[in-house]
């Protein structure tokens, strides 16, 4: 199976994946930084402040960007009045 | 994942050392001669599972030195949530069924190194020929309870730093100095997050100062960062397992040289 790296750009800067994780294709690269950036946000929205402009490139082992997911892409935000 | 539920035993009886765990420390030398042939040295492997969901548990595991087993929930969608980490404290299986249930939860090696291994039966039979044994497993059992009760409040209502800072804190007890040897990927499984979230927590930690990252290594350079940046639940678990299990004297858990 092939190795992706999820390097996360957010408000506190660039973390780098050094470790990488097995991922049978691309689609479930995405799929894992959909879960990253559910992960960052549930946490965040606990203390009242939720930061949606940061992004998740996927990387393959050869450093190459296969994806890019930005936060945006991992929540439906319905702000329709009610 | 390796399977090896008997574990490698690494010597003899004669050879055991009772010190190296804080249940076992407390136990008198006819104690100790109760457990004998029942009691064994072994050697865990990081990664080793003990034991899964409804297997029979035949054996108690005490670790000894930074030795730490994982007790964890498997869920449907393949998460798998750590629920209490064992260390020289204490000793996982059959510890609050008394020998008799099968397992519930899945329990792992997160750090291999040296641990006794007590045959259940004989632990039982010990049980009832000494009233200190079967009070301490009593003991220690509320001590679990306690630490899992604790477990369930937090991952329910904390942050992830808040939850980070008191797993390294509790990991950091019972590790053999300040490396914990843990990857981000177990980590991140033990919290129950994706790894990269947990990734970017301790890079803030290592901005701040609190810990140094190396591959597969967690060195903590701040014991007291992390205690600020830890909700309560660290404290009341080690103020309650410092209430309900007997005194003992730093020096009587010492660390097993040949482990």
């Amino acid at each position: 199976m092939p190795r992706y790296f999820f390097h996360l750009y957010n408000a506190i800067g660039i973390t780098r994946d050094e470790e990488g994780q097995e991922l049978p294709s691309v689609e479930a690269a995405r799929a894992s930084a959909v879960k990253v950036i559910r992960d960052i946000l549930r946490d965040e929205i606990g203390s009242g402040a939720l930061g949606i402009g940061g992004r998740v490139v996927i990387a393959d082992e050869a450093s190459a960007i296969v994806g890019t997911v930005p936060f945006g892409e991992a929540v439906r935000i319905d702000s329709t009045p009610h | 994942m390796i399977k090896n539920g008997a574990a490698r035993a690494d010597g003899d009886a004669a050879k055991v050392n009772f010190a190296g765990n804080r249940l076992l420390a407390t136990f008198s030398p006819a104690e100790r001669a109760l457990l004998t042939g029942a009691a064994l040295p072994v050697s865990l492997r990081k990664g080793e599972i003990l034991w899964q969901p409804g297997e029979a548990i035949p054996a108690s595991y005490f670790p000894c030195a930074g030795t730490q087993i994982s007790l964890a929930v498997d869920l449907a969608d393949g998460a798998r949530v750590d629920v209490a980490t064992i260390g020289k404290e204490g000793a996982a299986g059959g510890i609050v069924s008394c020998g008799t249930a099968h397992a519930f939860g899945t329990a792992s090696v997160q750090v291999g190194g040296a641990a006794i291994r007590v045959d259940l039966a004989e632990l039982e039979a010990a049980k009832a020929r000494s009233a200190h044994i079967k009070s301490l497993f009593c003991r220690y059992s509320d001590a679990l309870l306690a630490q899992v009760m604790q477990s369930v409040a937090c991952n329910a209502s904390h942050a992830l730093e808040a939850r980070l800072c008191r797993w390294l804190l509790s990991s950091h007890d019972r590790a053999a100095g300040d490396d914990i040897p843990v990857t981000q990927g177990v980590l991140a499984e033990m919290l129950g997050v994706q790894r990269t979230t947990t990734n970017m927590v301790l890079k803030t930690l290592s901005n701040s100062g609190a810990v140094e990252l190396k591959r597969g290594t967690i060195r903590v350079l701040s014991r007291a960062t992390l205690e600020e940046l830890a909700c309560e639940c660290y404290r009341v678990v080690e103020e309650h397992f410092a209430r309900v299990l007997p005194p003992l004297k730093p020096q009587q858990v010492v660390p097993d040289d040949e482990a």
